[in-house]
């Protein structure tokens, strides 16, 4: 540029406005020389105006004028200040240049001083300068000599050392150029095999992707150093039929290297192989599965262009064959066109390859990966963090090849086991998948959200700010908001912004991300970023509003269970409890709490969560915070205790700091989002015989019931009838119910769609059914036959609910007409067949009353064909519930004659004698009860001797429970009339046991026991006598 | 014994014009001597105070905030004009900042609440925003569209212009704008660090 200024065709415009361009882009490389002072100032007439300059129309470094405008005269000082005029000259800027260049002969001498005039090479004169005018002048000569060969005119004389540094630099420049383009071409070579890497059946490759998302300024992706020896970039591949490996993009070619070393985490880029001059070649050469691929290339656009660019690497070797035959020669799956359709066919296919290869391909979202825009570091943000972090989008990936960009972060990326596992936690990590429009149609918000996302990669602080406030005007909840801030890499830019130091900037950033991190598919990027480390970081900042924002923005992330992970890793859970005390503490700051709560919610989803929420103290707080006034707060507060209810620990906790009083009052205040989850938190805790009492003494029955209104929201009812279901196991309750009518309010729900709703409800009936009063009820109001149509339902535990409901409705005489009417015991007698243990339990106990209240109980029994085999066939069950309840079933069977025959036909006494040696009470009772009734027929009473059965019943009456003991009297009772039977109870110590019984209260049993005796004591006297004569 | 009433006078007046204690007072002075010369801050040693203490780099900002300290086109700052400045810099309300910031936008003293902001001169203040695209005309082009969406956000008037209204009422409704135009404020950090120093600084000797 020196050499040119001299020598300025000042009629050239193009000179002249080359030589601006070059004067600014000197400016901004080298700050520091542009700002030093001429030797003597340019002056020239000027038609700059003061507003051009926006008023600053003097500026002085010390003694040396920089800038002065007045009238029509201007005075320039510096480069700096030349190039500032020039650009607010505008469109003027190339006459006042030529003004400039006319008015002042030799430029150079004024800038530099005397000693460079005369329009020879600069650094000619400048080396043959004395020292002290060298050392001060000597950057701003080589800034100005650096621009000295772009121009057209290099007219002076050439000396030998300036030839060799002309070389040189050409030298450089155009090496910098060939790689600059030959990185251009690789790019769109990889761009293009990318679109056939993936997951998919039709993919030819299993993944395909730079090893650095990192680009430098020109484009490279390796650092300068490297690029000197023609280096571009390392490419990582991994083909469907072998291992992954690396290869080196290089100005003359690709090849395979051997990859990152794992002990220093360097890459190795010592050569494996030829090299190839394409991508593709080399891939074609590693992996049969991508030749044959390619090879057969069809139609469809994506591979279309394989063949475009195989062939083209096909004519090449070929030495120029005609294209058209190379071109049939890769299309045998086609039919044989003329040449002028065969062009428009593939003009086609080349158009559509255009169109697909603009829009990014759909699979990249939902990896996550972002396209590559030059991230270089900002002078405010943490630079090194951000290089770092755009490293890491690919860590999924280096995790296993520690290269060298790895961040601090990712080598702290846990991994420690207990922390981690979460098995009981179902993975519902599956691909959340997307919907996308096709580009035509997307509406303009999408471009102008990514033009401002733009601005807050290329922007300073202030852009920054500027851009995040003005997304805010747009509808970022919505999802076209989300697929334009993703797409172009805008949630990492933001995440990166919550490590600034500048509040503003966070504040932005996070109002952004708190909209959009409603997506699913934003939660899960943002865990695959990091995205939770920044944030919990944020909850400990002293400025409360980015307490806040953070805490919501996690509330909305928790959704995802990697983020919930993460949260607690951080140490999350204690800081967001932390919250909870500012709040507890300050009633001023109560959205604090309120954030915290909303944050410790949504994370306590997950049960590990739940312990170390515990752990951090929070109940109290919580506590503490349900006395405030404040429904908003309330809300989450609630949430938390709810979903953390189902947890013993915590119900011990919730009890102990009587927390129950004021969850049973939020069912008075008037929002039902409130009124749900206390409702529902109440139902938890009802699992605790405590709770339930207390739910009455502090008036809660009433609330409920009052609640039970089928308009209303699913949940509240879910909360409100598994409420009045727990707490109706006590006794006090039940009465309280029948007293409130809430019988029929909860017939009214059976017609509820919900099955959560219809459990709870039928439970509630099966509890509140034992008060005589109700149970009448349920019929009277209509229950019983929507009770008995849920019985054809699948849900298990619904059927367990309905058959006890129908089970307690049939103890009354009046209902089990009602039920035959609609079916109601075969219904139940099919569930026997259940897959579910338990059904067949519930069913079988249900099964019970409708038998020993019907009119005609043998001949209902028999109408069920094969019925009574499926029941002695029950015997061979393992679970102890069902076996009780088959007994029970067996016990009122075999009350008929005809039925008794059947089941000692199909072996029940044999299955029966097998039970005798149990100990559970409930089923010890029930089988002596069966065993009792069984031997009212023929043999059976002997049979149960051979088997054996006898003398363990004798251990029953040793039983604490009397229902056992009695109905163990019974069963001995039956079996004392067999002679043999008798020496064995004898034998077996009954005598003490039963004369205790005789003097029981039940008549029955008295009964039993005393004739038992008898029987004994007769057979003792007829063996005496026979004995004595 | 008078002169000492005086000067306890002078501190009590400022103390209650600002937001400062008559102790902070006192201290700020202290410190106010130690880098200004002859009682009198120039632009230069401003400038450096800006810059060591509270980050702030831009020169033409400095510059406006030194016109805006003066209050006048002076070109020295006295000790009231710094202890008054330093209440805004440091302390001040929103409402007293958004005055402040705009009289720093403006570069303009008394006559500031009339003086509109022009097209112009926010793209003067906003040129350095776009630090990352080295293309001169790619950055312009995105420092006009910057200054296009701060007009789409903040003129509420819609006159091409931003007036002292429309500035207010903008920053009122999202506080984050206030500073949109160029960073002139120290942030909370540099704050709390500035006042800890102030505090300790002794008189000079």
């Amino acid at each position: 540029m020196g050499v040119r200024i001299s020598r300025l065709n000042t009629e050239d415009d193009d000179a002249v406005e080359q030589l601006i361009t070059d004067l600014s882009a000197l400016v901004a490389t080298h700050p520091i020389e542009a700002e030093m002072a001429f030797e003597k100032p340019l002056e020239w007439t000027t038609s700059i105006t003061p507003e051009d300059l926006s008023g600053m129309t003097h500026e002085a470094d010390e003694d040396r004028v920089l800038l002065d405008l007045t009238q029509d005269h201007i005075i320039v000082g510096s480069l700096q200040k030349l190039q500032h005029v020039l650009t607010m000259a505008g469109s003027k800027k190339v006459d006042e240049l030529k003004a400039l260049m006319k008015e002042n002969e030799d430029p150079l001498a004024n800038i530099l001083g005397a000693a460079y005039g005369g329009g020879a090479k600069l650094s000619s004169i400048h080396a043959s300068l004395d020292d002290s005018l060298k050392a001060q002048n000597g950057e701003l000569v080589t800034a100005l000599d650096k621009y000295e060969l772009d121009g057209a005119d290099d007219m002076s004389p050439v000396t030998s050392s300036n030839a060799q540094q002309q070389q040189q630099q050409q030298e450089d420049d155009s090496q910098e150029a060939r790689s600059v383009k030959a990185m251009q071409r690789a790019e769109a070579e990889m761009s293009r095999l990318r679109n056939v890497a993936g997951v998919d059946d039709d993919d030819l490759l299993e993944e395909l992707d730079w090893e650095t998302s990192i680009t430098f300024s020109n484009g490279l992706r390796v650092p300068p150093w490297k690029q000197a020896d023609g280096s571009l970039g390392h490419i990582l591949a991994n083909p469907k039929d072998g291992d992954r490996f690396y290869v080196m993009a290089h100005v003359d070619g690709f090849w395979e290297i051997k990859g990152p070393d794992h002990a220093t985490g360097d890459m190795n880029t010592e050569q494996v192989g030829s090299a190839y001059n394409s991508l593709m070649e080399l891939l074609r050469a590693k992996s049969p599965i991508f030749e044959e691929g390619v090879d057969k290339a069809s139609f469809a656009p994506k591979l279309a262009f394989l063949a475009e660019e195989d062939e083209r690497a096909q004519s090449g070797r070929m030495g120029g064959r005609g294209q058209d035959s190379s071109r049939r020669a890769y299309r045998p799956s086609r039919i044989w066109l003329t040449e002028e359709d065969e062009d428009s066919v593939f003009d086609q296919s080349k158009e559509t390859l255009e169109k697909a290869m603009l829009v990014p391909c759909e699979r990249w979202s939902s990896f996550g990966l972002q396209l590559d825009t030059p991230t270089s570091p900002s002078p405010n943000k943490s630079s090194t963090l951000r290089l770092m972090r755009s490293g890491l989008i690919n860590s999924r990936r280096m995790s296993q090849t520690s290269s060298a960009w790895l961040p601090i972060h990712s080598l702290q990326t846990p991994t420690a086991a207990e922390d981690f596992s979460e098995s009981d936690e179902s993975d519902e990590e599956e691909d959340i998948e997307e919907r996308r429009m096709r580009q035509a149609d997307l509406p303009p918000e999408y471009w102008s959200i990514q033009k401002l996302v733009r601005y807050l990669s290329g922007g300073n602080v202030t852009a920054t700010v500027i851009a995040l406030s003005s997304l805010r005007d747009h509808d970022l909840t919505s999802e076209i908001a989300q697929f334009a801030i993703r797409d172009v890499g805008g949630l990492e830019l933001l995440i990166n912004l919550l490590d600034t130091e500048e509040d503003k900037c966070k504040i932005g950033a996070l109002q952004v991300l708190k909209d959009i991190s409603l997506h699913p598919q934003v939660k899960k990027a943002i865990a695959e970023m990091n995205g939770m480390r920044p944030l919990v970081a944020i909850l400990e900042s002293p400025n409360d509003q980015l307490k806040c924002l953070a805490a919501i923005t996690i509330s909305h992330c928790a959704n995802f269970p990697r983020n919930r992970r993460m949260f607690r890793y951080y140490g999350g859970i204690t800081k967001a409890v932390e919250l909870l005390r500012i709040g507890a503490e300050d009633p001023s700051k109560l959205e604090v709490a309120r954030c915290g709560a909303l944050a410790l919610w949504s994370s306590s989803s997950s049960s590990k969560n739940k312990e170390h929420i515990l752990k951090a103290g929070a109940v109290p707080l919580l506590a503490e915070l349900l006395t405030k006034d404040d429904i908003e707060l309330l809300v989450p507060v609630v949430g938390v205790l709810e979903e953390c209810a189902t947890s013993q620990a915590y119900r011990d906790l919730i009890r102990k700091y009587n927390l129950t009083p004021f969850l049973v009052a939020n069912l008075s205040k008037d929002n039902k989002v409130l009124q749900a989850h206390s409702a529902m938190a109440i139902f938890k805790c009802a699992e605790d015989p405590a709770t339930r009492r207390i739910v009455r003494e502090c008036g809660g029955l009433e609330p409920l019931v009052r609640l039970l209104n089928p308009a209303a929201d699913t949940l509240l009812l879910e909360g409100v009838t598994g409420a009045i279901w727990k707490t109706a196991y006590d006794a006090d309750n039940i009465a309280e119910y029948s007293r409130l009518k809430a019988v029929e309010q909860l017939v009214a729900l059976l017609r509820s769609s919900s099955e959560a709703v219809l459990m709870n409800v039928a439970g509630a009936l099966g509890q509140l059914a034992t008060n005589t009063d109700s149970c009448r009820l349920v019929r009277t109001a209509g229950g019983v036959e929507p009770l008995i149509n849920l019985l054809t339902g699948t849900n298990a535990e619904l059927l367990i609910n309905v058959t006890k409901a129908v089970g307690r409705t049939a103890q009354l005489k009046d209902n089990i007409d009602a039920i035959d009417k609609l079916d109601g015991v075969r219904l139940l007698w099919s569930l026997l067949k259940h897959s579910n243990a338990e059904v067949q339990a519930s069913a079988a106990w249900a099964i019970c009353p409708c038998i020993k209240n019907a009119r005609d109980a043998g001949e209902l029994v028999r109408s069920f064909v094969g019925g009574l085999e499926l029941v002695v066939g029950l015997l061979k069950s393992s679970n102890q519930d069902v076996l009780a309840g088959v007994c029970a079933l067996i016990a009122q069977i075999a009350k008929d004659e005809e039925n008794l025959a059947v089941i000692t036909d199909h072996g029940v006494v044999t299955m029966l004698s097998k039970l005798v040696r149990t100990t559970n009470d409930t089923l010890r009772e029930h089988l002596a009860e069966a065993i009792a009734n069984c031997c009212t027929w023929g043999n059976n009473c002997v049979a149960f001797g051979t088997e054996g059965a006898v003398a363990p019943l004798a251990r029953y009456l040793k039983s604490k429970s009397s229902a056992v003991r009695h109905a163990t009297a019974h069963a001995l009772h039956q079996l004392s009339r067999d002679p043999e039977n008798c020496v064995t109870m004898h034998q077996a110590g009954v005598v003490r046991p039963l004369l205790d019984l005789v003097g029981a209260t039940d008549r029955s049993v008295q009964d039993a026991a005393a004739r038992c005796l008898g029987n004994i004591r007769r057979l003792a006297l007829c063996n005496e006598m026979n004995r004595y004569g | 014994m008078a002169a000492r009433t005086e000067k306890q006078k002078e501190m009590e007046a400022l103390s209650k014009a600002t937001h400062f204690s008559e102790e902070e007072v006192q201290r700020l002075i202290n410190f106010f001597e130690t880098v200004a010369s002859n009682g009198k801050l120039d632009r230069n040693a401003f400038r450096d105070v800006l810059h060591e203490h509270f980050n702030l780099t831009e020169a033409s900002m400095m510059d406006r905030l030194f016109r805006a300290f003066t209050n006048s086109a002076e070109s020295t700052i006295n000790k009231h004009d710094w202890v008054m400045g330093m209440s805004l810099l440091l302390r001040g309300t929103l409402d007293e900042q958004i005055d402040f910031v705009y009289r720093v936008y403006t570069n303009s003293a008394e006559d500031y609440a009339t003086k509109p902001i022009s097209r112009d001169t926010m793209f003067f203040l906003l040129k350095n925003t776009m630090v990352k695209i080295q293309n001169e005309e790619e950055r312009d082009e995105g420092i006009k569209e910057l200054v296009d969406l701060v007009l789409k956000k903040m003129d509420v008037d819609h006159d091409g212009k931003l007036s002292l209204q429309d500035y207010r009422e903008s920053v009122m409704k999202d506080p984050l704008l206030l500073e949109a135009l160029g960073d002139c404020l120290p942030n909370e950090g540099s704050v709390r660090t500035f006042m800890q120093v102030v505090m300790n600084t002794e008189p000079p000797l």
